[in-house]
């Protein structure tokens, strides 16, 4: 891979190469520590950034905002898109196979989907994020406001003059 | 279980963006939280800006050649929307026979053998229909485009066999067309390919049998336009009938036009088209003699035994313009529209000055002013002596766009009675005339499904 490139890319590489290797601790809010790779570790924006700017590596992070059951998915998820190649057709749509199956699994249970798509927010898992997102748009879509209360159990709040407001803008739109 | 306190507000912003405006707008309905995070971050303005509900300009055909050309505001290249085809990347045809428009929908064009979007110049390659199985001689339909953005980014082509008597067998003749069910080849991009559809008859109405269908005058080279609205698709069909399709409740429905366009010889092409939200059919009769219908559809209609009520044609104006076409401000200024086409594109000597396209044009009927004449420039001329084609509606305005003899095309406001001049559209050779036009609302959303690049 390092062909061809200059010495700062080669150098570069091999210390990716060494970090790849590096173990780092994450302990959820119940003090649970879960060991991972930094590859799979550097997937959280977040964490990617207090590694590079120097910060704790040997004493681990702690995440104040996730419990043990979340962070053990997202790590899961962080594992399999951090420690696997993605280069050719095959490993790409093995990935994506990964991602279906993952998110049909939580979208079973709203309330853990709910919380691990938080912990991706705070943790900045873009990939993750962008995921269980497009799951719950998916819940929305194609329903009537009626329909996506009871879905997502929400209390009708809205006002007699609300309802005005939007019987008028539907006659518009 | 309530999502609304276990997300907060900018997570539940991230989840709303990545729907589309009918969802939108059901999400802004379901509580306080949801109405504030929709509105908040405009989401409905900004997926509005893809959506075609603006009027860019008119996809023009003319006979003979064949060809067509845009007649917009002189704009800067880029912005004006794949004319000419040459993005139609597609080696084993060739596209000359293929450049003629047949149906516009939201921004989507139907060629003969595509669907193109010419504000993102993709396009897909339509397979062949499959033969019509219970008449099989009948091999000429008239198609019609199903696209509604605001509800999904899928599109369908469907086609209407056209009868034509000498291929018909003897032994239908006295039949009632079209049957019930009536099967009919739909195209969708949902599966990629022509199935066959059932629609069940609603009301009573036929087009009539199916030697009248036939033998009733056929206007020849008679364009004849194509509506979808809010879920139905209004053919204009043979013997002065419109069919309204609707897909998702499999029924069809035919309604009778007005104005007995067929037993009228001296007509111009009728135009049937959208205007504000409704279906409006335009008629000239005689040399100038304009008129304006639109279809009143009462809507608990739809299960009641008295199904001829319900659908009614209302003349919203009929008006004799000759006086005011033949003499009327012309418009020479920077507010005149331009004939593109492939030719003009490299013609430099035709190029006026390119007008930013945030910049609004000028409806006459937009000032309140009663006196549209007001630059030094503009002066009455003597015109056209009648109207030679109808252009159709503004989709959103209270105007009608007609061709007179003077080449020139106007705008008619029939709330205001005023004529507007847009400018000169170029008619190369005196033979030539105008065989069907679009009003063309852009749709800017990519990637529609089985699109391609160019």
């Amino acid at each position: 891979m390092a062909t061809g490139s200059g010495a700062a890319a080669a150098a570069a590489d091999a210390e990716e190469k060494e970090s790849g290797s590096r173990m780092i601790t994450l302990t959820s809010n119940e003090g649970k520590a879960f060991v991972v790779t930094e590859a799979s570790a550097r997937q959280s924006a977040t964490i990617r950034s207090m590694v590079d700017d120097g910060g704790c590596v040997d004493k681990g992070f702690p995440l104040p905002n996730v419990d043990s059951k979340t962070l053990a998915r997202v790590i899961q998820y962080c594992d399999e898109h951090g420690n696997k190649e993605a280069h050719t057709v095959d490993e790409r749509a093995a990935l994506a196979k990964f991602d279906k199956d993952f998110i049909a699994e939580l979208d079973a249970d709203k309330a853990f989907l709910y919380d691990v798509t938080m912990a991706a927010n705070y943790l900045h898992i873009q990939g993750l994020f962008a995921l269980t997102t497009q799951c719950i748009a998916d819940t929305i879509k194609g329903k009537t406001p009626e329909e996506i209360r009871t879905a997502f159990g929400i209390e009708y709040d809205l006002t007699a003059q609300d309802e005005e407001e939007i019987k008028e803008e539907d006659t518009h739109a | 279980m309530d999502c609304c306190s276990q997300l907060p507000g900018d997570l539940l912003a991230d989840i709303l963006r990545r729907l589309p405006l009918r969802s939108l707008a059901a999400a802004r309905a379901v509580c306080h939280t949801w109405r504030a995070v929709v509105d908040d971050h405009s989401f409905i303005t900004q997926t509005a800006a893809l959506l075609p509900n603006h009027l860019r300009g008119l996809f023009v055909c003319l006979n003979e050649s064949c060809l067509h050309g845009f007649f917009a505001r002189p704009s800067p290249p880029a912005t004006i929307p794949g004319i000419d085809l040459d993005y139609i990347d597609d080696l084993d045809y060739d596209l000359d026979d293929d450049a003629t428009i047949e149906v516009h929908c939201n921004g989507l064009l139907l060629l003969d053998h595509h669907v193109v979007n010419p504000a993102t110049r993709q396009w897909m390659r339509l397979p062949h229909v499959p033969p019509y199985a219970s008449l099989p001689n009948i091999m000429y339909g008239d198609r019609g485009l199903v696209f509604d953005p605001t509800v999904s980014p899928h599109y369908d082509v469907l086609w209407m066999p056209y009868l034509i008597l000498h291929r018909l067998p003897e032994a239908s003749l006295s039949d009632q067309w079209p049957p019930s069910p009536f099967i009919l080849h739909v195209f969708s991009s949902t599966t990629g390919r022509w199935e066959e559809k059932s629609f069940l008859r609603e009301g009573d109405a036929t087009m009539g049998t199916m030697a009248d269908i036939s033998l009733a005058r056929v206007p020849y080279h008679c364009k004849t336009y194509s509506v979808y609205l809010r879920g139905a698709l209004y053919m204009h069909c043979q013997n002065d009938c419109v069919i309204k399709i609707t897909p998702a409740d499999h029924k069809y429905r035919v309604i009778k036009l007005p104005g007995d366009f067929a037993s009228n010889r001296k007509t111009r092409d009728p135009f049937l088209g959208k205007s504000k939200d409704r279906v409006g059919y335009i008629l000239v009769t005689g040399l100038s003699r304009l008129q304006i219908w639109f279809l009143n559809e009462a809507k608990s209609a739809s299960s009641s035994y008295d199904d001829s009520s319900g659908y009614e044609w209302v003349l919203k104006h009929g008006v004799d313009l000759g006086p005011i076409i033949q003499s009327y401000p012309c418009n020479h200024g920077r507010q005149q529209w331009i004939w593109h086409n492939a030719d003009t594109k490299q013609d430099k000597t035709r190029e006026l000055p390119a007008v930013n396209d945030m910049e609004e044009f000028e409806w006459a009927i937009d000032k309140d002013s009663d006196d549209i004449i007001s630059g030094a420039n503009e002066s009455i001329h003597h015109n056209g002596e009648y109207i030679s084609a109808v252009l159709g509606f503004h989709p959103f305005k209270d105007i009608v766009f007609l061709h007179d003899t003077n080449l020139r095309v106007v705008t008619y406001d029939y709330n205001k009675a005023k004529v507007q001049d847009l400018g000169m559209m170029f008619l190369y050779h005196n033979t030539d005339r105008v065989v069907s036009s679009f009003p063309y609302t852009p749709c800017w959303i990519r990637d529609l499904p089985g699109m391609h690049y160019g």
